[in-house]
């Protein structure tokens, strides 16, 4: 049996559902390491022992009796701290949020809770989604596994270093120019964001309302195929949510890439910005791995990469802003300064811009679909340059500057951080691959292929110690 | 939105007097260089569109009023 912190989702299921193994145990098993281990990593912000090991013993039960309810029943996962759970605050890893108390659960807690998931608690985040890994919150900044003192991505940092570092299998982030792409990229694991409306947002603190997506977050592609398949549905409640089901993810998951045509959105990193050698040697070691699998493999070319930031960029920051107004009025000082300079620009974009990005949006839509009318996916890379410090918040900011997420969050397609290697000094690498609208099982099937054969994934962070570590 | 300035950044002055404008006085007294660097993003021009790009004919978003009442287009027998 694999060890408990790492045993994947899938596995867990296997032998939940044949008795081999307790969730109960199990449960036990990751709230000990988070005990231990946690207080180097701060993915936690909130942990729920008694809850998880009441909602294990009740899993446990119905399975004895013969009432297993699919895949997640008994599995632990943990939430960024931007989704209601009835009776516990949603922080968003803010003081303005720390006597908040939600009143139900959002849609995916309820879907996951049906399931009979098991939730070990809730996890850092950038403020709000937005801000950056700062000393001036009410809870650490989650550090990134590979190195302490290097950034793990954001905003939903605590959910990939969670998973990252063996202290869930599993978690939910969300996306809005990135968020779970990003941490997934710099842990070194896979992250999700599905089709815009697919994941019903219910529930869910706002950032950009046009722009966020609810993804997972895991260790493995069948696992995160086994997660979005438990909370992507229809919503009537949430007008967002499309009335359209996820197709099914796994009936495919292991055809291969054998006559598959796969694009390569190389522009965005060798002539609109300049990606770092080691992203750009990966992501093309990985074309050339997708071509040896049977996939014919051949450039694209869509609008450059500033096209789709601005116009993303612009209808973030309006909606961010129109969100947060009045407490950037009221109480500015109870925001930590990242997310202040993130905010603010909202309240100057001319309405005439957002009405020209929403324009535009939909001119980059058009024009993403038609190319994807010769492909069956694309490829391109996730972050430009590799993590960097940590306390160097203006440097972090710039990461968010050099990226090639923000294109899907426009088109609302799904888009899949999976690791490609990693740099001289252990650092992961990453790549991302994006289907059209609601292709999520092609872009599992092309994920599956390729980490099946490069096995990237498989390695582990060593455990650090503070000592370690210059910022702890 | 263009990575240079713009060129037409507002004195101090004025920059405090919209920021007042737009109900931000209090966060302009308290961080005054954070609200001149968001005026400063945050004016940027979208600069990037495609040269064929027909704003004017160019649809934002699709206002659906039969969104907000099905029954409101119902064909009588």
């Amino acid at each position: 049996m694999t060890d408990l912190a790492f045993m994947t989702i899938a596995e867990a299921s296997r032998l939940i559902r044949g008795r081999k193994l307790s969730p109960v145990e199990l449960t036990a098993a990751l709230l000990a390491r988070i005990a231990a281990l946690d207080g180097i990593y701060h993915a936690y912000i909130a942990v729920t022992a008694e809850t998880a090991l009441a909602q294990a013993k009740a899993a446990e039960a119905e399975i004895a009796a013969g009432a297993w309810r699919g895949p997640l029943h008994g599995v632990p996962y943990a939430l960024k701290d931007i989704f209601d759970v009835a009776g516990m605050a949603t922080t968003c890893h803010s003081k303005l949020r720390m006597n908040h108390r939600a009143a139900a659960d959002a849609t995916v807690v309820t879907r996951l809770r049906e399931a009979g998931a098991v939730l070990l608690g809730k996890l850092a985040l950038h403020e709000f989604a937005t801000g950056g890994p700062t000393r001036e919150l009410p809870w650490p900044a989650a550090l990134n596994p590979w190195n302490l003192d290097l950034h793990p991505g954001g905003s939903s940092s605590g959910s990939a270093v969670a998973v990252a570092t063996g202290l869930a299998p599993g978690a939910l982030g969300t996306d809005t120019g990135g968020s779970v792409r990003n941490p997934a990229t710099c842990c070194g694991i896979v992250g999700m964001k599905p089709t815009y409306g697919l994941v019903s947002r219910a529930g869910v603190f706002p950032l950009s309302f046009s722009l966020d997506h609810v993804g997972p977050l895991t260790r493995t592609v069948e696992d995160n195929a086994i997660l979005l398949s438990a909370i992507a549905g229809h919503n009537p409640a949430d007008r967002s949510s499309a009335a359209r089901p996820l197709a099914d993810c796994m009936e495919n998951l292991h055809a291969g890439v054998k006559g598959l045509r796969i694009g390569v959105i190389a522009h965005f990193y060798t002539e609109d910005l300049i990606g770092s050698p080691e992203q750009v040697a990966a992501i093309t070691a990985a074309a050339d791995v997708l071509r040896r699998l049977g996939a014919e493999v051949r450039p694209v070319r869509l609008s450059p990469l500033a096209r789709w930031t601005d116009c993303g960029r612009t209808i973030h920051f309006a909606e961010a802003y129109a969100v947060h107004e009045r407490d950037l009025q009221q109480r500015p000082e109870d925001y930590a300064e990242a997310t202040r300079r993130k905010l603010l620009p909202g309240a100057f974009i001319p309405a005439s811009d957002y009405v020209k990005a929403q324009q535009l949006r939909a001119a980059l839509c058009r024009e993403f679909a038609e190319a994807m009318k010769a492909f069956d996916a694309v490829i391109t890379l996730s972050s430009l340059d590799l993590p960097c410090r940590l306390d160097d918040l203006d440097t972090v900011a710039k990461t968010y500057e050099r990226q090639c997420r923000m294109p899907f969050n426009v088109t609302g397609t799904p888009a899949i951080s999976v690791p490609t290697g990693f740099t001289a000094a252990g650092l992961p690498l990453a790549m991302q691959i994006v289907g059209r609208a609601f292709a999520e099982p092609m872009v599992y099937r092309i994920a599956q292929a390729y980490c099946d054969a490069t096995r990237f994934g498989e390695r582990r962070p060593p455990v650090m110690r503070p000592a370690e570590a210059s910022l702890v | 939105m263009a990575d240079t300035a713009k060129t037409d950044s507002p004195d101090a002055e004025s920059l405090r007097r919209l920021a007042a404008a737009r109900g931000l006085g209090r966060v302009h007294t308290l961080f005054p260089d954070t609200v001149a660097a968001a005026f400063a993003r945050g004016s940027q021009a979208m600069s990037t569109l495609p040269p064929t790009f027909p704003p004017l004919t160019e649809p934002a978003t699709t206002f659906d009023p039969v969104a907000f009442d099905p029954t409101a287009f119902t064909v009588p027998e």
